[in-house]
């Protein structure tokens, strides 16, 4: 049984958990969102959320893959990323001084910061053992449900 | 138009550039024309190009006219130069950045911090 988001087909794209598949992960879900006529500015805000929670996976959860999992319905995104990396939700780790001197300032934490800012919502779940990441948001205008083109990539 | 000092082409099926870099120098100023995106991908070379030109300038401009996007790791760029610039008594400004850099830089503080213009 295909997995639906909202009654709506979603796309899906199992990647080894490796830098090497970063351009990979972004362009599916860029061209997944391009697809279904998400506005430029929302792609290229999942463009930097992409590259933000693959890259922390690969280099932090030691997962060997992640399913990325991508679905438009009624003009609303979302994004999910499971991978089978050691346990760890991202939304409990302390929030970043924004508004320390620059000589204070740190890049870690910003990712998921800005993840978090730029979604409407993020939620982690562990589920038989994998990290979960679901990001939902609105684009704010009607956009195709996701199309069969990419669907059958 | 120089040449690009740094050009990243996408692997995946030569889809297109990922990012470039081109330099305009003018006495003692130099300005660093940035293309695409400045993220994961392309961040690591994109520092090795922009501490070059921080090793011979005291005044640096990323223009970023023509940049998509960029994320924490394009921050961390901007945040190494910022730091070198400072310490060597120098001038680092960004320039024309769009609506969702400009959305990046006031959801990290980055507004508080960077010269913008």
């Amino acid at each position: 049984m295909k997995e639906e988001y909202f009654g709506s087909p979603i796309s899906e794209l199992t990647l080894k958990a490796d830098s090497e598949e970063m351009t990979k992960a972004a362009s599916f879900v860029e061209d997944t969102l391009t697809a279904a006529d998400c506005p430029m500015e929302i792609t290229m805000e999942f463009n930097i959320v992409v590259d933000e929670i693959f890259s922390n996976i690969y280099k932090y959860s030691c997962a060997s893959e992640v399913k990325i999992s991508c679905g438009i319905k009624n003009g609303n995104v979302m994004l999910r990323f499971s991978d089978d990396g050691t346990p760890y939700d991202p939304l409990q780790s302390a929030a970043p001084k924004t508004n320390a001197p620059a000589d204070e300032r740190v890049i870690g934490g910003l990712g998921i910061h800005l993840v978090h800012e730029l979604a409407d919502s993020v939620t982690y779940e562990n589920i038989n053992g994998r990290n979960i990441l679901t990001i939902l948001k609105a684009t704010g205008r009607a956009c195709s449900n996701v199309s069969a083109a990419v669907e059958n990539k | 138009m120089s040449a690009p000092l740094l050009r990243i082409n996408n692997k995946q099926a030569g889809r297109k550039i990922l990012m470039e870099i081109t330099k305009h120098a003018n006495g003692d100023k130099i300005t660093l024309s940035f293309t695409g995106r400045l993220d994961t991908t392309t961040a690591p070379q994109a520092e090795n190009t922009a501490m070059e030109a921080v090793s011979v300038s005291k005044d640096i401009t990323f223009d970023f006219t023509n940049l998509e996007y960029l994320s924490s790791a394009g921050l961390r760029v901007i945040l190494a130069v910022h730091k070198k610039m400072v310490a060597k008594g120098g001038t680092f400004t960004v320039s024309n950045v769009n609506e969702i850099i400009m959305k990046v830089f006031k959801i990290t503080g980055f507004v508080g911090i960077i010269n913008i213009k």
